[in-house]
């Protein structure tokens, strides 16, 4: 129902409608917010985040293809991308966050608990390898490096990972 | 800044098959809510001109050698204002402090502060009570759409 509700929002913002921007945020700011805490670990940067977003939504709406993913998948590709942006500079900076935050609020669904709990339940080196490349953005060289592995073995790991994952994600993945 | 990650495998990152379903993950998780007042930030945001700017069309002050700026919103009640600006490369402002939040969307072109550079489609945002100089990158001339809270002065 959400994403027949996302889908009507998209195509009235593709016809500039304000409204319907402010009632796409309401839908999925918590979903974007969520993820650029989990990313930066600091507050006021995931919300510039949230609006850059937002403010893609609105200039690139029409962009949205259906047959790509889900309008949340679509969200939650431009929030990693932005906030992973934002993570470099800072790197780059030798900054640290101001406030630490390790996003470990609880998911909130039945649906996100479910999912918690099938990464969860991945062994620990499949995580790690999993999250360096989600959160963090390393490429596949670079996490064996951090995790001192040879490259082979991270592949296989994010591979097998992928694999106990799909039963959460259902037969379209 | 990095486009957006269309999926294109380059064999040195994660399979794109790996990213995606994550975000699928990602996205069935309510999440934290930002705080109240970024709603309507976003929607004063969205009040940014596209791009290509008919430069003509404005009615330009220059409070700044090479830099142009002209107001096309405001909301008093809220000591809102929204400015288009137009600058060029090298252009500065001189120092001057907040007397409330300022938020830039650049629309093309980039600029840098004391903190870092911001591009096409980025933000910069300036709390109440901060100082700082802005500069206009080498290149192109700037365009931003510029939401100020509050007006400023100089230091």
């Amino acid at each position: 129902m959400a994403s027949a509700q996302a889908a009507a929002l998209i195509r009235r913002l593709t016809r500039g409608d304000h409204k319907a921007l402010g009632e796409f945020y309401d839908l999925y700011s918590g979903l974007v917010n969520g993820l650029a805490i989990r990313i930066l670990r600091d507050r006021a940067e995931a919300e510039d985040t949230v609006q850059e977003v937002f403010v893609q939504v609105w200039q690139q709406a029409a962009r949205f293809d259906p047959s790509r993913g889900t309008p949340e998948a679509w969200l939650c590709t431009m929030a990693r991308t932005r906030a992973l942006d934002r993570l470099r500079k800072r790197s780059s900076r030798r900054e640290e966050p101001e406030q630490s935050h390790a996003g470990s609020a609880a998911p909130r669904t039945e649906e996100a608990i479910a999912v918690r709990k099938a990464l969860d339940g991945l062994p620990s080196d499949q995580r790690k390898a999993l999250e360096l490349a989600y959160y963090e953005g390393l490429t596949q060289s670079e996490i064996a490096e951090r995790l001192r592995e040879p490259l082979g073995t991270v592949k296989t790991r994010i591979r097998t990972a992928m694999i106990r994952l799909r039963g959460v994600l259902g037969p379209s993945s | 800044m990095s486009p957006d990650r269309d999926g294109q495998p380059t064999g040195e990152e994660a399979p794109e098959s790996a990213l995606l379903a994550l975000d699928e993950l990602s996205a069935r998780d309510a999440g934290l809510r930002p705080r109240d007042g970024l709603r309507q930030e976003l929607l004063d945001l969205a009040d940014a001109p596209r791009l290509p700017l008919d430069t003509s069309a404005y009615a330009w002050e220059e409070p700044f050698p090479g830099i142009r700026i002209c107001e096309v919103r405001s909301d008093p009640s809220r000591q809102m204002r929204g400015c288009v600006v137009w600058a060029k490369p090298g252009a500065r402002t001189a120092l001057h402090r907040h007397l409330g939040d300022e938020v830039i969307l650049v629309l093309s072109g980039g600029l840098r502060d004391e903190r870092c550079s911001y591009h096409a489609n980025q933000i910069c945002r300036s709390r109440e009570g901060s100082v700082h100089v802005e500069e206009v990158l080498p290149g192109d001339d700037c365009f931003c759409y510029v939401v100020y809270y509050g007006s400023h002065e100089p230091v």
